[in-house]
């Protein structure tokens, strides 16, 4: 099994379903790049599926765009809320790529 | 008009395909029996259905099972010649009606089988049914009590070698001439069994102990056998390691023929086997703007399908053809 090296996104929240909220995170690994289906983000979502799985994309923005969007269907598919502690309604934030650089 | 089979490109799992080769080798696998059209149709994008059909053929043309096709290759020429020694068959230059050519496997391993080898329990179980069935298997040993020596199910293939010239070393793996023995000696067995099935039973006073055993496979593994593409006593075994729940999860399935209760199992391979190498190739040859298209479409399809859309309704993945 793939492991995550280089997280570009990680978030954890609580997930609401049914009127139980349960621990929610997310990982999303650094843009990769393999044969078979070309660029790629790893991503850990248990919620979404029990092993890390690749979503790919024709460039590195595009798969960071399309991990989010594949995260996000799939919550809206399973007639689930992400929220924040409080309770509140939140969101998955985008991931900008190439990464903003930070003031070292 | 069937245009005579060749190739331009290498067809393989890792290459980019033309697509044009990709219906030609799916219509000349499908003219010879060794094509099942997936439920989202025959496409002109490679998918694990032709490669494994690639792999069928290779396996019974005694080929090296690769799933790999050149151009003037061994595979391509000998499915070139199959292709056309049925159309000549047929008499003029059209596709031919599927013919019952393909013949489902009898015994099938899942591993390599023999001393210090894999032995899975599925394949001792069913290497255990096979030896018994073509009679290599003594009777006084073809009763498990509390599970055979292995050394015995050993021997035994070891005189299956001795017996039809093969390499005399007591192990088989998937594929191999051994297995290979075993299947072709077992195939006119269970065929019979299924011929006969239903005017005999077990126990039924028959004296032809192997015949009878043969006979008590039920329906249903052939049926998965047939379903799954697996070997009709490995399909056998694996139905008796089921639990009542995955029997009926199972039924479902091929109840439904996986279009209206996708298994996430299905999902998955479509998206990384058939959607995702469309796309890597649509970017290769179409360049990026082409490709964001197909990927954006595909992760939609994937989302589709794992929220239960029947896969033949599934959203089109965008190939940007017209």
């Amino acid at each position: 099994m793939e492991q995550l090296d280089k997280i570009i996104l990680s978030f954890d929240a609580f997930v609401e379903r049914g009127g139980d909220a349960v621990p929610f995170s997310l990982c999303v690994g650094h843009p990769d790049y393999d044969d078979h289906g070309g660029h790629y983000c790893l991503v850990e979502c248990p919620f979404v599926r029990d092993v890390a799985f690749k979503i790919y994309g024709a460039d590195e923005a595009q798969a960071c765009e399309l991990s989010i969007f594949f995260v996000r269907q799939r919550i809206t598919d399973m007639d689930a809320q992400l929220v924040d502690k409080d309770g509140s309604e939140i969101d998955i934030p985008e991931i900008i790529y190439p990464p903003q650089s930070s003031s070292e | 008009m069937f245009a005579p089979f060749k190739l331009r490109s290498t067809l393989s799992r890792n290459a980019n395909a033309d697509p044009d080769d990709t219906r030609r080798t799916k219509k000349a696998l499908d003219q010879i029996g060794y094509f099942e059209t997936p439920s989202y149709g025959m496409t002109e994008y490679p998918d694990e259905p032709m490669f494994k059909g690639i792999e069928d053929f290779q396996r019974d043309q005694g080929l090296n099972r690769d799933g790999i096709m050149k151009p003037n290759g061994e595979t391509a020429k000998a499915l070139e010649k199959k292709v056309g020694k049925q159309t000549q068959r047929n008499g003029v230059n059209v596709p031919a009606k599927p013919q019952a050519t393909k013949t489902r496997s009898a015994f099938g391993l899942f591993g390599e089988f023999g001393k210090r080898r894999t032995n899975q329990p599925r394949d001792i179980a069913a290497v255990e049914r096979a030896l018994a069935w073509t009679g290599n298997l003594p009777r006084n040993q073809s009763k498990t009590e509390g599970g055979r020596k292995e050394n015995d199910l050993f021997d035994a293939v070891k005189r299956v070698q001795q017996k039809t010239g093969l390499k005399v070393d007591g192990w088989m793996r998937p594929y191999g001439e051994t297995e290979r023995e075993l299947d072709r000696q077992l195939k006119p067995k269970l065929r019979d069994a299924q011929k006969t099935r239903g005017t005999k039973t077990e126990g039924s006073g028959s004296d032809d102990q192997q015949e009878t055993a043969a006979a008590a496979i039920p329906p249903i593994a052939y049926k998965i056998a047939e379903f799954f593409g697996m070997a009709v006593m490995a399909a056998w075994t694996w139905w008796q390691s089921m639990s009542s729940a995955d029997r009926e999860k199972v039924r479902r399935q091929m109840d439904g023929n996986g279009s209206s209760d996708n298994s996430e199992e299905d999902c998955h391979r479509l998206h990384y086997e058939t959607d995702i190498p469309t796309c890597n190739g649509i970017s290769r040859r179409r360049g990026k703007q082409a490709a964001a298209r197909c990927f954006a479409s595909a992760s939609e399809r994937y989302a589709a399908c794992l929220r239960g859309v029947p896969i033949n309704q599934l959203p089109p993945l965008d190939t940007w053809n017209n």
